[in-house]
């Protein structure tokens, strides 16, 4: 059973209509003591990197998640901002401590080989690492990017894929048990579709 | 760097899509849930939803007077949305903070405001604080008088004696994520964008542009993006003619070597809708 955490993020409904339509058993994550009837859990994110981890210490859900995916194990798949508090801090606005489960920080894009900030689009993935999550998905499949800030990853093997925005960077991470995505599956069409059923299938 | 988006937007008014000429005179199209479900199985990059309807009551010829739009409105984007997987912009009608909130909660990932931005430009940074400045697309109307561009609200209506090129400067600086540029002029003529507006606003501002209004056939597309780089492509009359136009167009431009999503009939999804 999947856990998808509703923080408030504007995209958690999407997520869940993808899970829908994939008829993907799961329920919805309110509070800590749900963590336990659930063996993978989601954090879909929209919005800033403050705002997430606020709100996720606002409803007592950031300690006990950090507990779950480094003590119990379980599978974990942060989208977008979902994606950025996986590192160890975020400079939006001002300075906030991740759960630095990966190793880096996020910043801003900045202005440079003709990119647009925010990057916002379909933008294709070229692979780094072997990665489940990318299962029956082709190498340079596009999927849809809507972001100003981006994962600076210290240990490149931690890199499932990469993307460019006037320069090359995480669009998806991956540490045993722990996968981000910098893009949104639940909006890119068919092959974010599979990526969200292989990460059930994990 | 991301693709340039090909975005069909959909016009809808009194709970019917309709198609539009210079902002006068709309035509009706068909029902909005076979016609937008049929554009998220062609490929679309994105969908922008606009409802035109007006509020008074002095532009009734032809609509169904019988047709109660304002709750079909959410209901329509929340079945939407069940079944779109890509990106979808809901516009018209956005007033307030709250306006916002019950786009995003009936399924719409982003919202396009239009006249409140020019009446009330603290509702922008407001609405960019909230919400992100990734989910405001502001749509700008821009129409020419005496050789310059100026920007109209209240449906091309009103002359806000503001020039476009400072109103894509003022929404840039406010917290607008992307500027949504229409020529009233051109609406619905099928004889190609009007370069010279886009590029008052293109060569102004750094957050992505969507040109609007005036696509008659696809090389409209591959000429604009030819001149602008980054820009995205939206159009609506040229969508409803045929069918799998949003396929067929990513395929003319790709054959082109254009750089948008490169189609592949896999890449749509059955969703049962037609």
């Amino acid at each position: 059973m999947i856990g998808v955490i509703n923080y408030g993020s504007g995209n958690f409904r999407s997520v869940c209509n993808a899970l829908d339509f994939l008829k993907v058993n799961y329920i919805e994550l309110n509070s800590a003591d749900q963590y336990e009837v659930v063996d993978k859990i989601i954090l879909p994110g929209v919005g800033t990197y403050g705002d997430c981890v606020n709100r996720l210490i606002q409803k007592n859900l950031l300690i006990s998640l950090k507990e779950q995916i480094l003590i119990k194990q379980k599978y974990f798949l942060g989208i977008c901002v979902g994606m950025q508090v996986l590192s160890e801090f975020g400079f939006e606005f001002e300075k906030y401590s991740g759960m630095g489960l990966i190793k880096g920080n996020v910043k801003k894009f900045e202005k440079q080989n003709n990119n647009l900030i925010p990057h916002i689009g379909w933008s294709n993935l070229k692979f780094n690492v072997q990665s489940s999550l990318f299962k029956n998905i082709n190498e340079d499949s596009y999927f849809y990017f809507v972001h100003s800030y981006y994962f600076e990853v210290i240990d490149k093997n931690h890199v499932s894929s990469f993307a460019y925005n006037g320069i090359e960077f995480a669009a998806s991470v991956e540490n045993q048990n722990i996968f981000g995505v910098q893009f949104h599956p639940e909006k890119s069409q068919k092959d974010g579709l599979q990526l969200l059923k292989n990460f059930e299938n994990i | 760097m991301p693709k340039n988006r090909i975005i069909p937007v959909v016009l809808l008014k009194n709970g019917r899509v309709v198609q539009s000429k210079q902002f006068k005179r709309h035509q009706i199209l068909g029902t909005p849930t076979v016609i937008v479900g049929r554009m998220s199985n062609w490929f679309s990059d994105e969908l922008i939803y606009i409802d035109i309807t007006r509020d008074n009551n002095y532009d009734l010829n032809r609509d169904d007077l019988n047709f109660n739009n304002s709750n079909d409105f959410y209901t329509i984007l929340n079945d939407l949305s069940k079944k779109c997987f890509m990106p979808l912009t809901s516009g018209g009608g956005i007033k307030n903070i709250k306006d916002i909130e019950k786009r995003l909660n009936s399924g719409a990932d982003k919202v396009c405001i239009n006249s409140e931005v020019i009446k009330n430009p603290k509702f922008l940074s407001e609405a960019a604080k909230i919400f992100g400045t990734q989910c405001i697309v502001v749509s700008i109307d821009s129409k020419m008088i005496e050789g310059s561009y100026y920007v109209f609200t209240d449906f091309g209506k009103i002359n806000s004696n503001f020039s476009t090129n400072q109103v894509a400067k003022m929404v840039e600086s406010e917290g607008a994520g992307e500027i949504l540029i229409n020529s009233i002029d051109n609406d619905g003529m099928g004889n190609g964008y009007d370069f010279n507006l886009i590029d008052s606003v293109y060569s102004n501002v750094n957050i992505p542009v969507i040109a609007m209004g005036g696509v008659g056939n696809w090389d409209h597309f591959e000429d604009c993006i030819t001149k602008f780089e980054n820009i995205s492509v939206a159009a609506s009359n040229i969508f409803q003619y045929t069918e799998n136009s949003v396929y067929n167009a990513h395929l003319y431009l790709n054959d082109k070597n254009i750089n948008v999503r490169p189609p592949t009939i896999s890449t749509i999804i059955k969703t049962g809708e037609e």
